[in-house]
């Protein structure tokens, strides 16, 4: 995981260098004498080679969690991220909940009922969620909901009742990717012999499925929702915009149309690093839904203390 | 006794023949998989006709997609503008149209560019193996562990809005994913019995590549890149959404949705339809690779 978080600020500051743009003149303004513009770049480090700047960009990183000043507010971007961050991970956080538990229940009476309506409409509603841009159900989710049936407020985020239909257009597109892998998962599991024995051994329908063939679909399912988290995030910042949530995808595409670098790079950085952390956290999981796994990590550490390895 | 035997082996003949006049193999095979599948030839006429509707919009469309008329403006949907018209009086359909040619360019454009470096990544990754597949695949997640929408946003607002910078940011972000596919698949098709007789008779590494392995590897190739031009075709439409992309007056389904959006309390038809066409043809080719996986690889089922 450190060395994907090195590459991913490499990447981030070689954008940052292809950015149009100069920095010391943004931070100094356009009408800045010479001397004050000159001492803002070297201030700033920017006469130094290229390589000295990426080495002092990562030391700042590390140990200041330097991620630059923003040229409009003349602020640490960090900082100003940080305020906006919870805003985001709450959306996120609740559009994940709503996708994986209606994703599961979705996929789980789909597989159980193979070729039955609910298997056809759920695969129907997951072709729907997969094609449907985010922002462009964010607008029917406004027309519908707030304009026509005027349950839930058009834009903003004040309260929970703001919070309802942002969720629901966030979830949606990874609702469907997880219903799929979910009933795939499921099918699979479900003709398999143990499934039979339990069948046979008496137990009721409701047990045979939840804990002994969703048990054994478990890792698939984990897999995919911890990579469309990643998809949740690109998705909160195209939904922020469209429901004007003040979150760190609107703070971003705000920064776009001022030409706010630092922001924009910043705030890539930072949700790739969650993003990042988020997978790791999938990989630990794994080891709870499956035992097997947990029991190879184990075999593998007190190889290595045995010193067979 | 004679006889029938004759006959039986005229009828071995005459099988023979049939099968000769018929020839099958792994592609004529999966095409025979394919149109049988119902979802998947209706979603490649779609295709189709998309793609007619992208090479043609002169022909087809009923205006200009700048003919203003401010006369007109939000003529809501009625025989004579089907879809009706915008804030300056331009004919939505006609809009939508020529719209679809900058969509479908860019979806398949930047595919292609991602697929050809991605497909070259991979299959040397795939091939040699060792480290250099090692440095190669780590560089890939590195482009990987940054959401592929957000790393798209980054790479548009550091080149600046316009076609090709479009197309370029939304290959970048999917070189991973091709790279990743080709690789597995050369992997697959490396360890077989005609790579070793080619490699034995003495072929160079870039003939075995790109003459014996890569078109044995094609199959889940192709499946990645139908489906990959369905969200090319999402991200670019939010880039564009975003004034990322395509700048107006040039029609494109983001843009056109992205001006619709302040007219939605009043008009909400504008902001419908350019959001019907990305949904068809998104689900179009999501459909279509779908039934392409069915056909082209008999062992993977739904």
């Amino acid at each position: 995981m450190i060395p994907v978080l090195i590459g991913v600020v490499t990447v981030a500051f070689l954008l940052n260098q292809m950015m149009p743009g100069d920095p010391a003149r943004q931070l100094v303004g356009d009408n800045a004498t010479d001397e004050v513009y000159q001492a803002k770049r070297e201030e700033l480090g920017l006469n130094k080679p290229l390589i000295v700047q990426y080495g002092d960009y990562l030391i700042g990183l590390v140990t200041k969690g330097d991620l630059g000043t923003s040229y409009v507010t003349k602020q640490p971007v960090l900082k100003e991220i940080l305020v906006r961050m919870p805003t985001t991970m709450i959306l996120a956080g609740l559009s994940m909940c709503l996708s994986v538990v209606l994703g599961v229940t979705l996929g789980v009476l789909a597989a159980t009922w193979q070729n039955s309506i609910v298997d056809y409409s759920s695969t129907l509603l997951s072709l729907l969620g997969v094609s449907m841009p985010n922002f462009w159900q964010g607008l029917l989710n406004i027309i519908i909901f707030a304009i026509y049936l005027g349950w839930f407020p058009v834009s903003g985020f004040y309260g929970p009742q703001y919070w309802v239909l942002p969720v629901l257009t966030i979830g949606t597109s990874s609702l469907a990717t997880i219903t799929r892998t979910t009933r795939s998962s499921m099918l699979e599991v479900i003709r398999k012999d143990y499934i039979r024995t339990a069948r046979a051994k008496g137990q009721t329908e409701m047990n045979v499925i939840i804990r002994h063939a969703l048990k054994n679909a478990l890792i698939p399912i984990i897999t995919v929702a911890g990579l469309q988290f990643g998809g949740l995030l690109g998705g909160a910042v195209l939904t922020e915009s469209v429901f004007a949530i003040p979150g760190v995808g609107k703070f971003m595409l705000d920064a776009i149309s001022q030409r706010n670098y630092p922001v924009i790079m910043g705030g890539v950085l930072l949700l790739a690093a969650i993003y990042s952390v988020v997978n790791l956290i999938v990989d630990v999981i794994y080891s709870f839904a499956d035992p097997r796994i947990k029991s190879q990590y184990q075999t593998r550490r007190s190889a290595i203390k045995g010193g067979t390895v | 006794m004679a006889k029938i035997n004759t006959i039986y082996t005229q009828k071995q003949d005459m099988l023979r023949l049939k099968g000769k006049n018929k020839k099958s193999g792994p592609w004529r095979d999966g095409w025979k998989r394919l149109s049988r599948n119902k979802s998947a030839m209706i979603s490649m006429s779609v295709i189709i006709l998309f793609f007619i509707l992208a090479l043609f919009p002169q022909f087809i469309a009923p205006e200009h997609y700048d003919n203003q008329n401010y006369s007109r403006a939000f003529t809501a949907p009625c025989k004579e503008y089907p879809l009706g018209t915008d804030q300056f009086g331009r004919d939505m359909l006609s809009r939508l149209i020529w719209g679809t040619r900058m969509s479908i360019t860019v979806g398949v454009i930047s595919v292609f560019a991602a697929l050809i470096l991605g497909g070259v990544i991979g299959s040397i990754a795939g091939f040699y193996g060792g480290r250099l597949d090692n440095i190669l695949m780590r560089i890939m997640d590195i482009i990987l562990a940054i959401p592929s929408m957000l790393l798209a946003i980054a790479i548009a607002a550091a080149l600046g809005g316009s076609l090709l910078n479009l197309m370029l940011a939304i290959s970048i972000s999917s070189i991973p994913t091709y790279a990743r596919v080709v690789r597995g698949s050369v992997m697959t098709v490396k360890g077989v019995d005609f790579v070793e007789a080619t490699r034995a008779v003495g072929a160079s590494n870039r003939r075995l590549i790109f003459n014996h392995m890569l078109p044995n590897a094609l199959a889940p190739i192709i499946v990645q890149a139908t489906l990959g031009i369905a969200s090319a075709i999402i991200c670019a439409c939010g880039l564009s959404y975003l004034g990322m992309g395509i700048q107006p007056p040039t029609p494109e389904w983001g843009s056109i949705l992205s001006s619709a959006r302040q007219y939605i309390r009043n008009y909400p038809y504008l902001v419908i339809y350019p959001g019907l066409f990305i949904m068809i043809s998104v689900g179009a080719f999501n459909l279509f690779g779908d039934g392409l996986r069915d056909a082209l690889d008999p062992r993977m089922k739904r």
